[in-house]
């Protein structure tokens, strides 16, 4: 799975949202790193709702704007489990090998 | 006031019409109002992947060597057909090139015919390309244009398998049957070729015309217009078997045939409200 698809499966974890709200929560829990523009941010989400890994919730009308809220599945909440397992187990197995890493560093 | 209206263009229409207004508040929220080229760039880019999506049903990579490999079949199997004639005897013009070059050709046929996994086809036809272009030079430019063509034709194609294995066989048994006996100049497998691939894809795959047959005859034109260059001055060798009013015949009734059938079927899905 790739950077930008997990943190977006991640920031629905709690409630749905709409794309920007969506794609600000990426950049917030990323640290500034995932910096989405909304050609990309809708692909992906098109994608993720093909997948089956999300849908879309709800849509609303803001200022005569029709804006589509998205939800994670039953099944997008298991593959962003399985890669957060995954990235978990690469953690570990790396502090052993490297020690302890500096408090802040992202790459 | 932001605008992305030529980026907006890669898109679908429908997709944009329901979407766009969305996708371009959002875009301007991102970049506080201001225009940024990144986004641009990237609306643009995944305007057109929602285009070849939906073109597609989402089997990209299938549509694309689907209409490789047709193209490498209309296109290359009369030439095998012309190397077999020659080596059997039946006629001179052995324009075709170099032995092993053409004994790829043939592998490439049969496994054409008989594949069902199509992703095997393109190490085959990158073998191919490079093997025309070590050995004839003058292909080349045919061959990577004819590619490069097919690729965004194969596009419009409706995402499934548009040839059958039964297609295939039957189309390279026939095409390399005919080319053989022929002579194999450019002059008469063309029209062949376009005429077969046409004639016998609608014969055996009635969907091709739902989505498919402007694709297989572009493909198919195409590789006409490539096989128009031979290499060397074998452009109308002497024919052996067939009277010339038989080989006019078979050049231009299949030809005619599947334009007409064309121009029906159009008519009839236009005339459907």
């Amino acid at each position: 799975m790739r950077e930008p698809t997990y943190f977006i499966l991640l920031a629905l974890h709690r409630e749905p949202m709409h794309g920007y709200a969506i794609a600000s929560q990426v950049e917030e829990l990323s640290d500034h790193r995932v910096k989405l523009t909304a050609g990309t941010l809708y692909g992906a989400l098109d994608r993720l709702v093909n997948e089956g890994l999300l849908e879309v919730d709800r849509e609303e009308q803001v200022n005569g704007r029709r804006r589509r809220y998205y939800r994670i599945t039953e099944q997008g909440e298991a593959a962003t489990q399985e890669e957060a397992l995954r990235l978990r187990q690469s953690f570990e197995a790396s502090v052993p090998l490297l020690g302890p890493l500096p408090k802040g560093a992202t790459s | 006031m932001s605008s992305y209206r030529i980026a907006s263009l890669a898109y679908p229409r429908q997709y944009w019409a329901d979407h766009g207004d969305e996708i371009i508040a959002t875009a301007n929220e991102l970049n506080d109002d201001k225009w940024s080229f990144r986004e641009a760039r990237q609306l643009a880019s995944n305007g057109l992947r929602t285009r070849s999506f939906e073109a597609t049903g989402g089997e990209l990579r299938q549509v694309w060597i689907q209409g490789l490999a047709i193209f490498l079949l209309a296109a290359l199997v009369p030439m095998t057909g012309t190397w077999l004639g020659f080596i059997i005897g039946f006629h001179d013009a052995n324009f075709a090139g170099p032995t092993w070059t053409l004994a790829l050709l043939t592998a490439t046929s049969a496994g054409m015919a008989f594949s069902t996994r199509w992703t095997v086809m393109a190490p085959v036809g990158v073998a191919i390309a490079a093997g025309l272009a070590l050995d004839e030079s003058s292909l080349v430019g045919g061959l990577v244009a004819g590619a490069v063509l097919t690729a965004p034709i194969a596009l419009l194609g409706n995402g499934r398998r548009i040839v059958s294995p039964k297609t295939l066989l039957a189309l390279t048994v026939m095409s390399v049957a005919i080319s053989a006996f022929d002579g194999g100049t450019a002059a008469f497998i063309s029209p062949n070729a376009i005429g077969l691939v046409g004639l016998l894809l609608v014969r055996f795959d009635p969907r091709i015309l739902a989505a498919g047959t402007w694709h297989a005859l572009t493909v198919a034109a195409m590789s006409g217009w490539f096989l128009a260059f031979p290499p060397d001055d074998t452009f109308f060798p002497e024919p052996r078997g067939l009277p010339v009013m038989a080989k006019v015949l078979v050049v231009a009734l299949p030809v005619t045939f599947i334009f007409a059938t064309i121009v029906v079927r159009t008519a009839r899905t236009t005339a459907r409200p």
